[in-house]
């Protein structure tokens, strides 16, 4: 069972095993790696700070509760660097650089070419990646960890620090900013 | 068809496939036919879906091992380490008789160490603390088998059952302290109704019962024979005594 191996490896790394750790970051760099991507759209950012959550668990890691999941705890972990990261970002620049672009794009119909009818798989998966930074971070969180890192909204609400049925209306608001901002792109391509 | 477009959880079940009607009515959106509904649902769906298939990222080949190079470039704290020392859960068997006789052990020990005991008492016999107008004795017995121990004698009128030790570490020692005045002084132990003689005093007086008496005599300055008594019992026992004071001779 992986909640029980994920507890004997943390055992294992305070006690003294420092090498042991790897077998978790093995475990879990994938999610977490793909989580930072899905919310910062950039794969510099994803892995900075995805390896940050890994060094922050590694530092913190006699405060982890073995009755709690470790993959709960590192996403949130993740999830929070991320965040500020996102903050700082917008801090710096006027706007967020990623999101005025994808913005820009969706406005101006003038992102990757996007076929009027049938979008193809991997376009529209570069559609979803854009869009996704054009929505607010809370509704973007939410989208991500449902259906791209599929958890369960019990779960989802934990990450995120909110109630379940506050997760699934932020699952509900972000999808349907996603359709809105389709139909506003659609209409604009058919002008 | 009629979806409540207001009851959020709702339409969430319909968007992953419940397709549930909530049966309160179109109440969400003005004038939302169902043909509008079933585009707005179907368009949700394909969001959701187009989002579940993404595929993933490749992680970078160099992951692992950075992170690794990154802890093993700056170890825990030494307070870290302290705090997994001391927070790490362990699996522990507690005899509570031990527990609660170790407790009281402490306790006996910081009350030694408020009156002022210099030496831990390691064999039967007395030892005393001088105080301006009073000694306080401290007797101890060692008896791993005793069950009740008292210490009986002049000062006490003799009565069995007055002065009791104690044994708080539950390993035979029984220790008590009695507060007597400047004078001389017979006694014995009485074990388990048995009266024991001292055999550790200085000083014995038959008690014309065939057994002998110890005999304690306080208000004299005899260091030496303090000195005396610790290298006939080999005990380290050493009373320190403040001012004019005599161990039982």
């Amino acid at each position: 069972m992986k909640f029980t191996t994920d507890s004997l490896i943390v055992e294992e790394v305070l006690s003294g095993n420092k090498e042991a750790y790897g077998r978790l970051v093995d475990r879990y760099k994938r999610p977490l790696y793909n989580l930072a991507f899905r919310m910062t759209s950039s794969v510099e950012d994803a892995r900075d700070l995805s390896q940050e959550a890994f060094v922050r668990a590694y530092t913190k890691l006699h405060k982890y509760r073995p009755d709690k999941s470790l993959f709960t705890w590192l996403y949130t972990i993740c999830l929070n660097l991320t965040r500020n990261h996102l903050a700082k970002r917008r801090e710096v620049g006027s706007e967020d650089p990623d999101r005025s672009a994808a913005a820009r794009g969706m406005r101006d119909g003038n992102c990757d070419p996007l076929p009027d009818d049938l979008l193809i798989e991997k376009e529209e998966t570069k559609w979803l990646e854009r869009a996704l930074q054009v929505i607010p971070v809370e509704l973007r969180e939410a989208v991500v960890l449902r259906y791209m890192q599929d958890l369960p909204f019990e779960e989802v609400a934990m990450i995120s620090g909110v109630s379940t049925s506050a997760a699934k209306m932020r699952v509900y608001r972000g999808l349907e900013r996603l359709r809105e901002l389709r139909a506003r792109e659609e209409q604009t391509d058919g002008l | 068809m009629g979806y409540d477009w207001t009851d959020q959880d709702a339409v969430i079940e319909a968007v992953e496939g419940g397709l549930r009607e909530t049966g309160r009515g179109k109440a969400g959106v003005e004038g939302m036919d169902s043909a509008e509904e079933e585009r707005r649902l179907g368009d949700l769906r394909r969001i959701a879906d187009l989002a579940r298939k993404a595929p993933d990222r490749e992680v970078p080949s160099n992951f692992t091992a950075g992170v690794m190079e990154r802890i093993g470039r700056g170890d825990r704290s030494w307070r870290a380490a302290f705090w997994v020392f001391l927070s790490r859960p362990r699996h522990i068997r507690v005899n509570l008789l031990h527990l609660l006789s170790g407790t009281g052990a402490l306790a006996f020990l910081i009350l030694f160490l408020v009156t002022g005991v210099d030496r831990p008492i390691l064999k039967n016999t007395a030892s005393l603390q001088e105080t301006k107008k009073e000694y306080v004795v401290r007797f101890s017995y060692f008896d791993p088998e005793a069950r009740h121990v008292y210490v009986s004698g002049s000062f006490n009128n003799w009565r069995k059952d007055q002065s009791p030790l104690v044994d708080p570490s539950g390993r035979g020692l029984w220790i008590g302290a009695v507060v007597m005045k400047p004078g001389s002084y017979e006694y014995m132990f009485v074990v388990d109704g048995r009266w024991v003689t001292d055999e550790y005093a200085l000083r014995h007086k038959e008690d014309g019962f065939g057994r002998k008496n110890a005999v304690l005599t306080l208000g004299i300055d005899d260091e030496k024979a303090i000195k005396k008594s610790s290298l006939l019992h080999g005990s380290g026992l050493l009373a320190s005594l403040r001012g004019k004071s005599v161990w039982g001779r």
